[in-house]
């Protein structure tokens, strides 16, 4: 090997190690494998929420979740001091990928439980840079998981099948750690989110600032620079080696995404494989919201299919798919409407999803709008659902 | 009607209007071509066909209205056969058959097979899900639900009109008046079910992306380029994450904007290479669509527009093809307020609408780290200027690259207009607009990149220099 290709490949890896250095970033430092662990096995963390049992060989099975609450898993600490650990890693069996993880947590300097989403792996580490979270500081009193339906993609339905908790650790900085959190952030698997459809890298969880694009980019012009440099490339070569370095990085990238793809997809059929189109559009995300548009549709059964509806909701969210599932009534939306309108068109039906206001006095029969009373008429009222047809005043 | 029958007359309808605009096609690329120009011409074609009775005044959707568009898929067929006869035609296209190498057999295979996989994925993806974007069940597909269950195809208005209209004459909805076509295409789809039935409709979503490719593909042949260059372009817009997140989750306008304003640039460039009337003809269509699908249509069809007269006014000083673009321009948009269209209306909101404009430094921030940094691109607009300036002799010496660079200038100084001088910059720096839009520009953006780099530029040149294109002698 002459000394020129000697020379690039020196080069070449000291490039690519401040690439990583500067991306990752890796704590320099820090040693290489983490000096301090906190070892804690999957059989010490007891179900708080949801069922779960320790198993015989180790870990914790767990078997049930809470339709409303999820499930959670959690256990004491003793001695942890945030700063001193700034890598997670965690092991679970056959974790559903239509579930969301949360990683939970008390310190001494927050009262609140700090709830924080990380990534899922179904089967396999995950491992997540704790220094990225401002909450994790100071002594830590209690660790745990939370699971949830993907909020807005899963079905509650088909979400839960039961897994394993094998075990967590807590690491001191390391590179090891810094890499394995950086390859879990660009490599590791995300859901589907309403954001999605927006961009792609703020609808990930733990957002961390490292764009994997950027470091491609950087690092192929890098490469190129110092090979066409040493190697005394001229304009037709470089060009060549752009294009085919360029293409290469594409290819990779799209890899990457193309994992990510498959991730996504196999949430989806996790969901919904194996029903039929009908069940498909009635196992919805919004399963509440839903159902409270079927017993709506059957209260309103009666009244006349061109009686007009106003909706409102304790969210966009929720109003949107209110509005949605219950067509084809005439519905329209209150941020359209407005109480204080609507309620001068007598025969208006008003329907309130997890809306505490206007309040409703019974002794007359009246819905509170503002400082006015207004005359209606109870057509249902349970759970979170209350409806009133406006009355003449 | 069976989901297969309905399908199939849409394509058979689409193709029929590409062999009526630019005639029948000649060759293995300009098939793919009309193939994929045909998916969204035809799926659009119905849409329109079956709103016909709505806009005269029968709005009841009956069982015989999903007849509608075999009636004109007769009528096209028979005016493109007729058009066929009549037309002379021209010597060989420029997408002449190439010897591949062993290497790149295989290369164009992996990239296939990439694409393949990734189809199938977006296909279950979009069929297993149900309606799944905030856009989709608030606007376009609300409507196709609420007209497809009555079965009554109630005209939408504001608030105040419905509430002192007949109960049950009118609806109103959040966006009552967003253009309507896609809402109509989506009655179409749903008429195989006889219901609304969202895997049937989801399912034109991948089918539009795999449209897309394969008419970038055939363009791109017809312009010049090698049938390499072309595929592997092809697998680069395929590629594109963002387009694939619209294939995979169905139900947003923005991919039917960008495979629209795509061809429509496309078939543009053919016009102004080979003077084919027919592409131009073509491109009008598409130009026309545009506004029916979404208000920011309109500003992509008026861009396309300037780029007709930009190159239509080839011949005179660059003054007068600058003066006529803008003041052609403003008139369109002048008249489009003063007669009340909503996408002015739409526009002046954003100018004058609650709310304060953000930072110039914020909103170039957001733009950028939506370019260049977040996953949505791969390398795009990485590789788009390095190749302009690595090229820029050969893109000067060609009045379609020349073209289509202005044009995609032009295109996102508008954006850049829009976030920076509007409050539509909050949602810029929120990334809920930006990506967005810019998936509109990037089929057109890709393009630019094959067609610099990928024009075999002795076949360009034979082409020019053999004898005039004849013309199409029917008109």
């Amino acid at each position: 090997m002459n000394a020129r290709v000697l020379a690039v490949i020196v080069v070449l890896a000291a490039w690519w190690f401040a690439m990583f250095a500067m991306f990752v970033p890796l704590p320099l430092s820090a040693p290489l494998s983490p000096r301090d662990t906190v070892q804690l096995p999957g059989e010490g963390f007891t179900a708080v929420i949801g069922r779960a049992a320790q198993d015989p060989v180790g870990g914790l099975n767990v078997t049930g979740m809470n339709t409303d609450e999820g499930a959670l898993q959690v256990r004491a600490l003793d001695s942890v001091q945030a700063e001193a650990f700034s890598t997670l890693r965690y092991r679970f069996q056959d974790f559903p990928r239509t579930l969301e993880l949360v990683l939970v947590f008390r310190s001494e300097h927050s009262p609140d439980v700090v709830t924080v989403t990380i990534p899922t792996v179904p089967s396999g580490t995950g491992t997540v840079d704790l220094s990225s979270i401002p909450e994790w500081r100071g002594r830590i009193l209690e660790l745990g998981f939370a699971q949830y339906p993907g909020a807005q993609s899963v079905p509650p339905a088909s979400a839960f099948r039961p897994f394993r908790l094998l075990d967590v650790e807590l690491w001191s900085p390391s590179w090891t750690g810094a890499l394995a959190a950086r390859t879990q952030d660009w490599l590791g698997a995300r859901s589907w989110v309403l954001r999605s459809l927006n961009a792609l890298g703020p609808d990930s969880v733990l957002r961390t600032g490292r764009s994997l694009v950027l470091f491609v980019f950087i690092g192929a012009i890098g490469t190129l620079v110092i090979l066409a440099t040493f190697l005394g490339w001229r304009r037709r070569k470089l060009a060549q080696a752009a294009i085919i370095g360029s293409f290469a990085a594409w290819l990779l990238l799209d890899l990457r995404w193309l994992h990510g793809l498959h991730e996504r997809h196999a949430a989806t059929r996790e969901a919904y494989v194996g029903l039929s189109p009908e069940e498909r559009q009635r196992r919805q995300p919004d399963q509440m919201i839903f159902d409270s548009a079927q017993m709506l549709r059957n209260v309103l059964k009666t009244q006349d299919s061109s009686t007009r509806i106003v909706v409102d909701a304790a969210s966009d969210f929720e109003r949107a798919r209110l509005l949605y599932h219950l067509l084809p009534l005439n519905v329209a939306p209150m941020n359209m409407i407005w109480l204080d309108t609507a309620v001068e068109y007598p025969g208006l039906v008003l329907v309130f999803f997890r809306q505490d206001k206007p309040a409703f006095n019974a002794s007359d029969s009246t819905l509170m709008v503002g400082a006015a009373r207004v005359p209606v008429v109870v057509l249902f009222d349970l759970g979170p659902l209350r409806v009133y047809r406006v009355q003449p005043s | 009607m069976t989901a297969v029958f309905a399908w199939l007359l849409a394509w058979l309808l689409g193709l029929s209007l590409w062999c009526t605009l630019a005639g029948r096609p000649r060759g293995m690329s300009a098939w793919i071509a009309a193939i994929g120009y045909a998916i969204p011409l035809g799926l659009l074609a119905c849409a329109l066909t079956i709103r016909i009775p709505s806009v005269i005044g029968y709005r009841e959707l009956s069982s015989g209205v999903w007849w509608w568009p075999i009636v004109a898929l007769l009528v096209f067929a028979a005016v493109a056969a007729w058009r066929d006869r009549t037309l002379v035609r021209t010597s060989a296209p420029l997408s002449v058959a190439e010897r591949w190498s062993g290497l790149q057999i295989a290369l164009v295979a992996l990239l296939a097979l990439l694409v393949a996989i990734r189809a199938y994925w977006l296909y279950e993806e979009s069929m297993l899900r149900p309606l799944f974007g905030w856009d989709a069940w608030l606007a376009w597909s609300a409507k196709a639900k609420a007209w497809v269950l009555s079965g009554h195809a109630t005209p939408y208005v504001d608030a105040g009109t419905w509430l002192n209209a007949q109960p049950g004459s009118v609806r109103t909805s959040l966006a009552y008046n967003y253009p309507e076509s896609l809402s109509w295409l989506q009655v179409w789809l749903s008429g195989p079910a006889d219901t609304w039935s969202e895997p049937d409709v989801n399912f034109a979503w991948p089918v539009l992306w795999l449209g897309l490719l394969l008419g970038c593909y055939g363009q791109w042949r017809a312009l010049g380029v090698s049938s390499m260059a072309s595929a592997v372009g092809a697998y680069l817009l395929a590629s594109l994450p963002l387009a694939n997140v619209h294939a995979a989750l169905p139900g947003y306008a923005d991919l039917w904007v960008a495979t629209l304003f795509a061809f429509s640039v496309l078939s543009i460039l053919r016009w102004q290479m080979h003077g084919e009337r027919g592409q131009l003809l073509l491109a009008v269509a598409l130009m026309l669509a545009l506004p029916t699908i979404k208000f920011e249509g309109t500003v992509w069809a008026l861009s396309a527009l300037a780029l007709i007269l930009w190159f239509g006014f080839a011949t005179r000083r660059r003054t007068i093809r600058v003066t006529t673009v803008l003041l052609v321009v403003g008139l369109l948009t002048a008249i489009s307020w003063l007669s009340g269209f909503q996408w002015t209306t739409q526009v002046i909101n954003l100018f004058t609408g609650p709310g304060e404009n953000s930072q110039l430094t914020d909103v170039l921030s957001a733009t950028a780290v939506g370019l260049f940094t977040q996953d949505n691109w791969h390398l795009l607009w990485y590789v788009l200027p390095v190749v302009v300036v690595w090229q820029w002799s050969h893109l000067r010496s060609s009045s379609v690259t020349t073209g289509l660079l202005l044009l995609l200038v032009a295109c996102l100084s508008l954006l850049l207009a829009l976030f920076v001088g509007t409050v539509a910059g909050r949602w810029v720096e929120s990334y809920t607009i930006v990506n967005r839009l810019v998936l509109h520009i990037a089929p057109i953006a890709l393009s630019l990149i094959v067609l610099l780099l990928g024009v075999r530029r002795e076949a360009v040149a034979s082409v020019i220099n053999a004898e005039p294109v004849a013309r199409d002698t029917s008109h």
